[in-house]
């Protein structure tokens, strides 16, 4: 793993543990729960599947796919091998996004996302002290989404939940602000991650028909996000809220913020609990991870990090196993020696308390 | 009602130069029954509307604008009617008092009336986009030569689509336009919508994407307030373009060029960056791709400048144009004022005077000049 040079502390947030094979997570489930899948030769949500394709090169980069057929990042010996111990590695936020979400059956739901998070308790949190977790919640349903946040939301392990980007309500509206509050009571972060399927299609105008065109253009997701928490006045509701938006991108964000500081300036009225401009409120309670970064030439980068007004904004992540088409060299290159370090590991380690 | 004082409206010089103006979005509207426009309809569809009456196709205006019609107060005609609906104030109001040299009439309200799907017949919405290219033809048009016109066509049903537009650009060569929504059914580079874009290629003009009242604001959910939706707009840019890209459209029609009206211009150049990063790393998967997608967008994207990008420090706008001419869009930016609506954009301050006067020249008529063919 290639740090371009950079010898300092790394904390990665976002490094993903794929679920096996849903015979994995039986054993932390009802026994029901087995009968049934057998019967009907249920193999798991689908929506995995969807949101990352199993060949594509972007799922899974080569080096990082083992050759027997096992799934990639699909064990605590492969995320050691390929990040914990390649580089100087302090900690790194395991996130697993099994699409609970696609499957319909709100009691199958609940049962798949509770024996996840057992299984990252037993098989990862508990074997690797460098490791914390996102716990994974049956996104669909804010009231079941509590519940399980209630159940293991103490742990010490987890330190963030993980709400995938596309969701059948936007994360702003009101019908969350529970949650949240379930969220912050525990010091709780919402990680926004790549992933989901609710109803209808990913984008406002149909199915992408390419890989790469709906890869490329999910940016319009996370943004309708973006301006639905801010809009909402999610954070004067929950002022204890952070938001992480992860497999995001960030060249986006100050100029999303532009158009919403403008809007504010001539709307301000119809929102009137935003009581500053956005993009700073944005600043407080938000962070975004680098991978994937797709920035332009080290000049454009170092021009859009500027625009973001501070270097505390963004948190280091390998997205492992996913590959993206990125240059941590540039990036690194636009920032000065204190920036380089918050990067890599003190923005994470303040954000997520670690 | 008081005319408008002429103090709002000012020439647009540098030193003893007059600098033209074309204003690229400009929105006229008119109701059904509006005496003017009711009788371009047949009279089977006149009975319909007696009958049963316009179905909103404007379920984005469920989020209530937060002035009637999302307009200026002062854009109300003197004379009765709406915002936009009296050709004679407009001109006034906006060529008049800001010297234009032209303005381009985008008819958002039709978009959403006559797409060839939704809750109305086809039939009559096939209706309606004649109708409403009529309209624009006959009291627009014909009223004033500063004026164009974007032609409506229910893209839905390409087949009519194309032979509106034919109709329409053989009633005036100054139909410069098709108008889309910035939303569609499926994403615009599906194979069903390119009989749309051969016919847009032979004569030589643009399509052009705005945003009207479709039915799916985002892909996951209806945006509460206006304020939420307006922040909004752009995002449904980055499915438009990379459908267009990955979908091969340019390769099979290269002279096909598109312009994104009031969708913003300062995230063109960061998107291209990650729409070359996902080429490169599926570029297995777009084998047909020819190049890669920010030679696409520098060759056939063009965008209008209302609501000018308003950067937190002024030297950022200087950094973030500078940024999109580098990338080679110089001549991609067009002015655009957004009347009547209420976040309208004055040529003489959007276009900010600290710029070079080649840029501002070109910002504020040349680049529209060209694409369109408008005479400066």
């Amino acid at each position: 793993m290639s740090l371009a040079g950079f010898s300092g502390a790394v904390i990665d947030c976002d490094v993903h543990a794929n679920v096996p094979s849903l015979e994995t997570l039986l054993p932390y489930m009802a026994p029901v729960w087995t009968q049934w899948t057998r019967e009907r030769a249920w193999k798991g949500p689908l929506g995995v599947a969807t949101v990352y394709p199993p060949n594509a090169p972007t799922t899974a980069r080569a080096e990082w796919r083992p050759d027997d057929g096992r799934v990639p990042a699909s064990e605590l010996a492969l995320l050691r091998e390929h990040v914990l111990d390649a580089g100087n590695v302090e900690r790194a936020i395991v996130n697993c996004y099994y699409g609970v979400d696609s499957v319909r059956h709100p009691d199958l739901g609940n049962a798949l996302a509770s024996a996840i998070n057992d299984w990252l308790i037993a098989e990862w949190l508990d074997k690797d002290e460098r490791l914390a977790a996102s716990l994974v919640v049956p996104a669909r349903d804010p009231n079941a989404a509590i519940r399980e946040i209630e159940r293991v939301g103490d742990h010490p392990g987890f330190v963030q939940v993980l709400l995938p980007v596309r969701s059948d309500r936007l994360y702003g509206s009101r019908i969350w602000h529970p949650m949240y509050a379930a969220m912050a009571a525990r010091g709780l972060v919402a990680g926004i991650h790549w992933g989901g399927t609710p109803e209808g299609a990913p984008s406002p105008s149909g199915w992408p028909s390419w890989y790469a065109e709906e890869y490329a253009a999910e940016w319009q997701v996370y943004m309708a996000q973006l301006t639905s928490l801010i809009a909402e006045g999610t954070f004067q509701a929950v002022p204890e809220l952070r938001v992480s938006f992860l497999e995001s991108g960030f060249t986006w964000v100050p100029i999303w913020g532009w158009r919403m500081n403008k809007e504010w300036k001539g709307l301000r009225r119809e929102v009137p609990w935003i009581d500053r401009p956005p993009l700073d409120i944005v600043r407080d309670h938000m962070r975004f991870s680098i991978a994937p970064t797709h920035g332009g030439s080290a000049d454009d980068l170092a021009t859009v990090l500027r625009w973001l007004g501070t270097d505390e904004l963004l948190l280091y992540a390998t997205d492992y196993p996913h590959l993206h088409d990125d240059d941590l060299s540039a990036l690194l290159a636009s920032l000065d020696e204190d920036g380089r370090e918050r990067l890599m590991a003190g923005n994470a380690r303040a954000w997520y308390r670690l | 009602m008081s005319v408008q004082s002429p103090a709002l409206g000012r020439v647009h010089r540098e030193g003893a130069e007059r600098l033209a103006v074309i204003d690229t979005d400009v929105h006229p509207r008119m109701t059904p029954t509006d005496p003017r426009f009711n009788p371009l309809l047949p009279q089977r569809w006149r009975d319909y509307l007696d009958l049963i009456g316009l179905r909103s196709g404007e379920l984005e205006a469920q989020v209530p604008r937060q002035r009637p019609f999302a307009s200026r107060t002062d854009a109300m005609p003197p004379g009765g009617g709406i915002p936009g609906g009296d050709p004679a104030f407009a001109a006034v109001q906006l060529l008049d008092a800001y010297d234009m040299t032209a303005a381009m009439l985008n008819n958002i309200t039709a978009v959403s009336w006559a797409r060839g799907t939704g809750n109305h017949p086809v039939e009559f919405q096939f209706a309606l986009a004649r109708a409403i290219n009529d309209w624009h033809h006959a009291y627009w048009l014909e009223a004033d030569p500063r004026w164009r016109a974007s032609i409506n066509v229910p893209w839905e049903q390409p087949a009519e689509a194309v032979r509106e537009l034919e109709r329409c650009r053989g009633l005036s060569d100054r139909f410069v336009q098709v108008l889309l929504e910035s939303r569609a059914d499926e994403p615009i580079g599906n194979p069903r919508y390119w009989p749309l874009f051969e016919a847009a290629e032979a004569l030589g003009i643009p399509i052009a994407f705005h945003v009207g009242g479709n039915r799916r604001m985002t892909a996951s959910g209806t945006p509460s307030f206006y304020f939420e939706d307006h922040c909004d707009f752009p995002l449904r840019n980055f499915n438009i373009v990379a459908s267009l890209i990955f979908e091969g459209v340019f390769d099979r029609f290269p002279g096909l060029r598109i312009a994104f009206l009031e969708q913003g211009w300062s995230w063109v150049v960061p998107y291209a960056w990650r729409l070359d990063a996902s080429w490169r790393a599926l570029r297995a998967e777009v084998a047909h791709l020819q190049r890669p997608p920010s030679e696409y967008i520098r060759e056939h994207f063009w965008f209008s400048s209302q609501p000018m990008e308003e950067p937190e420090h002024l030297e950022w706008f200087v950094e973030v144009l500078a940024m999109f001419e580098d990338f080679g869009l110089a001549d991609r930016l067009m002015y655009s004022s957004d009347y009547p609506h209420w976040d309208f954009d004055a040529p003489d301050e959007a276009v900010p005077l600290t710029l070079p006067l080649e840029s501002r020249r070109r910002i504020l008529a040349g680049n529209a000049s060209a694409l369109y063919g408008i005479p400066v």
